[in-house]
């Protein structure tokens, strides 16, 4: 499977919210699109699946131009954009049960499906009951169920852990782990917490403001860090690359296995945190991945 | 694309019927049931003693068909309510209530959608209003022991062809609106005010009979039993049912309405952004 964005640009009215973007994904894996609030990564899907139109520019699909062969192309798509809402008289069941019907999906094999994808997500326990009374978290199980509906090849998913308990995110995050364990799917998703986009991504594409500003492969071999403390030393260690946040801050893009060492020599009674979202830190992120 | 709309048409179905504008819509008709059943069992023999001096030569009328004619005045009235509950929100409430980003994103053509949607909010509109005509011809049969049965299958005929019209009509000015709110005042203001008003103005000005308008063409309703049109002043009435010419012109009218302004629904919807 192949989704090439051509020379994409979506505005509205005199604001661009996104482009000019040229942006080709050919290789199965997850591929997290990351950025702040703003920056377009919900645009850019809801282009991509037709929610919006583009203001210019087209999408193929394996080749295929999408506003000309849009119901075959979502054919083979799993989507969830934005916090998912469904009709609050019908039951999980019965949702799912229409798009598997739209998906070619009947009898058997359907209450198969069902099965299978409510187990995956745990949404088991509650399928049976009115949409109307589920909890924002019970929802977006059941979206991300939706899309998982069918096995398909291409799967969009927005913000996904969102709305869920920490329990459930790490749930989520693991269901997604899974479904990339054998490489036989495009999976795009968004994010704005670095460390999930680390811990799942094969491939991370870091948008602001409407434009990609970093397109990198995710090397699982290093990881990011923020010190906090003095950093006199940092510039005499070697093998790491660092951006200077302020005079008692830096972003750190080090070797997992380098890290007990780092931790030993160079950040004595520094504090060393897991990385938090905010625009500096992408920024600096922008910069350690070019290095 | 009709396994899809059949599975579209039974999920739109499903939900409509079990929300609460339904039940509320059946309080309503039952409630109008009721009271024209009342007056139907208490006046029978005296409906047309209580009509007004103007309308005295109404009394030459069979009571029989004077009472079909009331129920069918207040009938037209009730398609109104019911419509602009189920379909006033059919398309805004995709947007408002963020159903679009589901609804929109699956493998099938938004005119089937729309389609769908529609026949699903007709059914629940007919469904609604069984009830009352079950009452009136309990009602009538029970009174008069007899039905005017030819005049009873055009105005029900009429009946269906209006809710079509108006269901359209309502998905036309749901489809531009993002919110279900502007969409449930612009249809009643529609109706009860743009279309009476120029009614109005027209017959008023100019003498003119603007028989275009939905709320005019929905009085064939009525009109088939005794050829008042109550939406107009004129002491120019017949007591004999409404002709063919005057079906056949509300009929078109109906038609008309339903094709426009589905077009005009599909065409807004197949661009409509979900934001």
């Amino acid at each position: 499977m192949e989704i090439k964005f051509e020379n994409i640009v979506k505005n509205y009215g005199k604001f661009r919210a996104l482009g000019p973007l040229n942006l080709t994904i050919s290789q199965n894996g997850i591929i997290t699109i990351l950025g702040p609030n703003g920056a377009g990564k919900t645009t850019l899907l809801k282009v991509l699946v037709g929610l919006a139109k583009p203001s210019e520019g087209k999408i193929y699909v394996n080749g295929k131009d999408f506003q000309n062969s849009r119901k075959e192309i979502l054919q083979k798509m799993g989507i969830l954009v934005e916090q998912p809402e469904f009709y609050p008289y019908l039951t999980g069941r019965e949702i799912l049960e229409f798009t598997g019907k739209l998906k070619g999906l009947w009898g058997e094999d359907l209450k198969k499906e069902i099965q299978r994808v409510s187990e995956i997500t745990g949404s088991v326990d509650f399928l049976d009951k009115k949409v109307g009374k589920y909890s924002r978290g019970m929802k977006q199980r059941l979206g991300i169920s939706v899309a998982l509906v069918n096995d398909p090849p291409i799967m969009i998913l927005d913000e996904p852990t969102f709305g869920i308990d920490p329990l459930g995110s790490l749930e989520i995050r693991e269901v997604l782990k899974n479904l990339n364990k054998n490489k036989e799917k495009i999976i795009l998703f968004t994010t704005h917490i670095i460390e999930e986009a680390s811990y799942l991504s094969d491939r991370i594409i870091i948008l602001e403001s409407g434009l990609i500003r970093s397109d990198t492969l995710n090397d699982s071999d290093y990881v990011l860090i923020k010190v906090t403390g003095n950093l006199t030393n940092l510039e005499n260690y070697r093998g790491i690359t660092f951006k200077k946040l302020s005079e008692d801050q830096a972003l750190i893009r080090i070797k997992r296995n380098d890290l007990p060492h780092f931790n030993r020599e160079i950040t004595h009674n520094n504090e060393i945190m897991f990385i938090e979202r905010s625009s500096q830190v992408e920024e600096a992120i922008r910069e350690l991945s070019n290095h | 694309m009709q396994t899809n709309f059949f599975n579209i048409y039974l999920h739109y179905f499903k939900n409509y019927y079990r929300s609460k504008s339904f039940y509320l819509i059946l309080i309503i008709v039952a409630l109008a049931s009721f009271l024209m059943s009342y007056l139907t069992f208490k006046y029978s023999n005296r409906v047309s003693e209580m009509l007004p001096s103007r309308l005295i030569s109404l009394s030459r009328v069979n009571s029989e068909l004077l009472m079909m004619y009331l129920w069918a005045y207040i009938m037209s009235g009730l398609p109104v309510f019911a419509s602009v509950f189920f379909s006033s929100p059919a398309i805004s409430s995709e947007i408002e209530m963020r159903t679009g980003y589901f609804i929109f994103s699956q493998p099938v053509d938004r005119t089937v959608l729309v389609l769908a949607k529609y026949f699903a909010a007709v059914t629940v509109t007919i469904i609604s209003l069984l009830v009352y005509l079950f009452s009136e011809v309990f009602s009538i049969i029970f009174v008069y022991g007899f039905i005017e049965s030819d005049q009873l299958f055009w105005s029900t005929a009429m009946l269906i062809l209006f809710i079509l019209a108006l269901t359209a009509f309502t998905f036309l000015l749901s489809s531009i609106f993002n919110k279900n709110l502007y969409a449930y005042i612009t249809s009643f203001v529609v109706y009860f005010v743009i279309f009476y008003a120029v009614n109005l103005i027209l017959y008023l000005l100019y003498d003119y009979n603007a028989f275009f308008l939905l709320n005019n063409a929905a009085t064939i309703m009525e009109r088939v039993y005794i050829n008042i049109n109550p939406t107009i002043f004129t002491n120019n009435f017949s007591l004999n049912p409404a002709g063919l010419n005057d079906i056949v012109l509300s009929s078109v009218v109906f038609i008309i309405y339903t094709i426009v302004c589905l077009v005009g629904a599909i065409v807004i919807v197949e661009n409509k952004e979900v934001q």
